[in-house]
């Protein structure tokens, strides 16, 4: 049995679209369901989808110091800026999670709120520490002062970068 | 685009003068699909700087090798078989830093902006990570330079223009 590795940013990512996933589920129900509906709903999801959260932040918090990605190679770096630049777009559904009001919340909802909050309020500082990371990349190492050169920045080769194509080096 | 360069080989390299100052010079060359031979020549500087240039080998003796068009339609192809060359001085030498200069066309009034500089910069901003090499561009000079982030060399940038501009008197 082949056994896959444990892939931090991928694993981000896909905890990301559950959290956003499920949120969006939410809203959905909200809107076209009666409030009775909704509770009853409410109570039979509710613990199973805040257990679900709490165990896979549990194993993302243990190895999220731990099991960081390597950024040695032009591939690893590719593939950490894909998954960086993909975690982004999904932030600001993030956010909106974490700001809601659990006081407003159903009643039985709110266990399972509590833990996507929690959730994502672990994606975010993840996703904020993985930027950091590349703070290297966008300050220049040589100065270029008194010439006519100018830096290009990790950030703006990124923005120019069509994502079609893979780095010769 | 961009799928795979053409085989090459490197044929030799000898030290040139200019001036008090010496660099020594790499020749490869490769055959194109359309049957044509390129040189690639790549200049090693002073501070593990490569210049990197190129043309067909039937305009060697040409002062416009650098500035025509070939319309030969197979300009990724080329450009992917410069890349792998540029790989493999990378690997020999894992210190390299590289440069080139995009020459102007030969309808070009100015060799500020040119059009060939602005098409390289497009192209190194896709294919060339800035994760080993920092990225430095003059529109002025129609320059872009690649520098090796494991160069520990002061003040680099301008010891490579004073460096230029002793070899090609580059006025900004």
């Amino acid at each position: 049995m082949v056994v896959a590795a444990y892939n931090l940013n991928d694993t981000s990512l896909h905890n990301a679209r559950v959290v956003v996933a499920v949120e969006y589920l939410f809203e959905s129900a909200r809107a076209r369901m009666n409030l009775l509906a909704l509770r009853i709903i409410m109570l039979i999801s509710a613990i199973p989808c805040g257990l679900l959260f709490w165990i896979l932040r549990r194993k993302f918090n243990k190895r999220m110091r731990k099991d960081v990605p390597e950024l040695k190679t032009v591939g690893a770096y590719q593939t950490y800026r894909k998954r960086l630049h993909e975690m982004e777009v999904l932030m600001p559904s993030l956010k909106k999670v974490t700001n809601y009001k659990l006081a407003n919340a159903p009643w039985g909802a709110r266990y399972a709120l509590r833990q996507m909050q929690k959730m994502s309020s672990t994606l975010i500082s993840y996703t904020e520490w993985s930027r950091s990371r590349l703070v290297n990349l966008n300050k220049p190492q040589f100065d270029n002062q008194g010439t006519s050169f100018k830096f290009k920045s990790e950030e703006e080769l990124w923005e120019q970068k069509n994502p079609v194509y893979e780095y010769w080096m | 685009m961009f799928s795979s360069g053409f085989p090459y080989e490197k044929l030799h390299h000898r030290q040139k003068e200019i001036g008090s100052r010496c660099y020594i010079e790499h020749i490869y060359r490769f055959r194109g699909a359309s049957g044509k031979h390129y040189i690639v020549q790549v200049e090693q500087y002073d501070f593990e700087v490569y210049v990197v240039k190129f043309f067909l080998r039937d305009m060697k003796d040409s002062p416009h090798r650098y500035n025509i068009l070939t319309n030969l339609n197979e300009c990724t192809r080329v450009l992917t078989t410069v890349a792998d060359i540029m790989k493999e001085v990378l690997r020999e030498n894992p210190y390299a830093s590289f440069a080139f200069i995009g020459s102007r066309l030969q309808n070009e009034q100015s060799d500020v902006n040119t059009k060939r500089y602005r098409f390289y910069t497009k192209i190194v901003a896709n294919k060339i990570s800035n994760l080993h090499l920092e990225h430095h561009h003059s529109d002025i000079l129609s320059a872009y330079l690649m520098l090796n982030r494991d160069s520990s060399e002061p003040n680099l940038i301008k010891k490579l223009r004073q460096m230029f501009d002793e070899l090609y008197n580059l006025y900004e």
